[in-house]
């Protein structure tokens, strides 16, 4: 049985009440609470919890990393409120057709001024509203609290995705566990708590340690280096964001006391981690996982190099197995299947979260070799499937990408007429390169069934906040 | 900086990521920008290339990247 996240706040607020729990800081300043603090602000929060309006659907957070919105979630969560959380850029509150609406939200709370650019079918709090005034006794619903977060889902809409606070609280164990992060431990996180990799791997984990919890309330990479200065000894960050700290800090100018990186939301590129490390001194350890899981794989510090390309290995309590996938040219490559300690509860329109066995399909394809390290040969939604044939998507960019005029591109599956898939490829051109010599070139290249049915010229890929290539948004935009 | 925004050239007091540029748009044009107007030593140019994406998150117009180019 997990302690509760009351269970936690009063074992750390006892222990060592004036010890800063967390910090989060902006171009303006950081600001600070204690763990006495946090636990009164949080106590508080589910007691006006109360007062929020009544409604089926979740309260949806919108997640700024700000010390108000931990103790805002914190609270709703020790008063069993279902809590939706949402980054705070994001787009969903101004669409009526997103996921957020059809989960039917009883309210939205957020940053001051929110009401002023949403959607006027919501109702509207500030934290402020939850974080001052009159509190009662915490409103303790009867139910397991429970926090839902969005996926990208596969080629339809998005999904929400349901976990009870109980299994962020376990995932919080398990990155402790593997990490052996303490009470003396800094976490750094750099990336949005609204998603799984910052809400478990930051917030959940410094919370089962007693660490004290950094955040950025806007990114702006002076603070996040006054931040790595500060006495960091943890940090999580995606691929985009090493790059950029090894782009704006030499080596020799980078004092921390940082022990530990660790990178999610995307394939770190062996160019990035080299960069990174070079410039941080230390490796950058890669988490393999996704919002439905919780962590899969990962590297961590032994002393054996990890071989390269390998996400690492199963984390504590994974089952897996490998789905066969005689269609592709990979013999020992397979779909995998998983299993874990933090699965989520499955979505919030649809009840199951798997066929039946307990196990999760990623829809990746995988390697694992004999010494159980784990290496993705193709992401989920990365095959097309060509009447049969399935094509790695991957293989068809990294060939296209060989012309000199494509700087970038997006190569995916997108329903034919009939229930075909085909083939698109999203491409930022430079130079006088059109379509047809794209395809041209492509022709030259490619069995016949690999060229792109269709070529968009686009001006920039659209991506998500952690950086992954929005298939999602490509289709929609060239539909 | 509106190349790579598909937008016209932006004014000097125009914010890139008000203007709707994002971290990976902004590495692109400060590669470019070191390129296009940076010193010839390449410590120096790497030099100018960190101060420019620290500058970037601070301020991302125009006219505050030129004072930082201006130094080199």
């Amino acid at each position: 049985m997990e302690p509760s996240l009351l269970d936690l706040l009063n074992r750390h607020a006892e222990r060592s009440p004036d010890a800063v729990a967390v910090s989060a800081g902006a171009p303006t300043g950081w600001e600070s609470a204690t763990w006495a603090e946090l636990r009164a602000a949080a106590s508080a929060v589910a007691g006006r919890a109360r007062g929020l309006p009544a409604g089926a659907g979740p309260v949806v957070l919108v997640v700024d990393n700000s010390i108000a919105c931990i103790t805002v979630l914190l609270g709703l969560a020790i008063a069993s409120r279902e809590v939706l959380l949402v980054e705070s850029a994001n787009s969903y509150l101004a669409d009526e057709q997103s996921a957020v609406f059809r989960a039917e939200p009883s309210c939205v709370v957020g940053p001051e001024g929110l009401a002023t650019t949403a959607s006027g079918r919501l109702t509207y709090l500030d934290f402020g509203d939850l974080t001052a005034g009159p509190s009662g006794a915490p409103a303790r619903g009867g139910c397991a609290s429970m926090i839902h977060q969005l996926t990208s889902g596969s080629t339809g809409e998005q999904r929400i995705v349901r976990h009870s606070v109980a299994n962020v609280v376990r995932g919080g164990h398990i990155y402790r566990d593997v990490h052996g992060l303490t009470g003396t431990d800094t976490v750094f996180v750099t990336v949005p708590l609204a998603h799984s990799f910052g809400l478990i791997g930051g917030l959940a984990a410094a919370l089962v340690s007693g660490a004290r919890l950094l955040t950025l309330t806007r990114f702006n990479l002076r603070v996040l280096l006054a931040g790595l200065r500060d006495g960091a000894t943890v940090m999580l960050s995606t691929p985009l964001g090493y790059e950029l700290i090894a782009s704006a800090s030499s080596a020799e100018r980078q004092e921390s006391s940082l022990r530990l990186a660790l990178s999610s939301g995307g394939p770190l590129s062996e160019r990035v981690a080299a960069k990174a490390a070079h410039r941080l001194g230390i490796r950058i350890h890669q988490i393999y996982g996704s919002t439905e899981t919780g962590l899969v794989a990962c590297t961590y510090d032994r002393t054996e190099p990890w071989p390269d390309g390998s996400v690492g290995r199963f984390g504590p309590g994974v089952d897996w197995r490998m789905a066969p996938d005689d269609a592709t040219a990979h013999d020992d490559a397979g779909r995998l299947l998983v299993r874990t300690a933090t699965m989520f509860d499955g979505y919030l329109d649809s009840g199951a979260p798997d066929a039946g066995d307990g196990f999760y399909d990623t829809g990746d394809l995988v390697r694992v070799d004999e010494r159980g390290h784990l290496f993705v040969v193709a992401r989920k939604n990365t095959f097309v499937n060509v009447g049969g044939r399935k094509i790695n998507p991957r293989r068809i960019e990294r060939v296209i990408a060989e012309h000199r005029e494509v700087a970038e591109i997006a190569v995916y599956g997108a329903e034919s007429e009939g229930d075909e898939q085909e083939i698109h490829a999203a491409v930022v051109l430079t130079g006088s390169t059109g379509v047809a010599e794209l395809l041209r070139f492509c022709r030259s290249r490619l069995m016949p069934y690999e060229v792109p049915h269709r070529v968009h010229v686009v001006s920039e890929l659209p991506r998500t906040a952690l950086g992954k290539v929005s298939v999602q948004r490509l289709i929609r935009e060239r539909a | 900086m509106g190349y790579v925004l598909a937008l016209p050239p932006l004014a000097p007091t125009d914010d890139f990521f008000g203007a709707g540029g994002d971290s990976g748009r902004a590495m692109q044009i400060l590669s470019e920008l070191v390129v296009r107007y940076g010193p010839d030593d390449s410590a120096l140019a790497e030099r100018l290339h960190e101060e420019l994406v620290l500058a970037m998150f601070d301020d991302g117009t125009p006219e505050a990247l030129a004072v930082v180019i201006g130094r080199y």
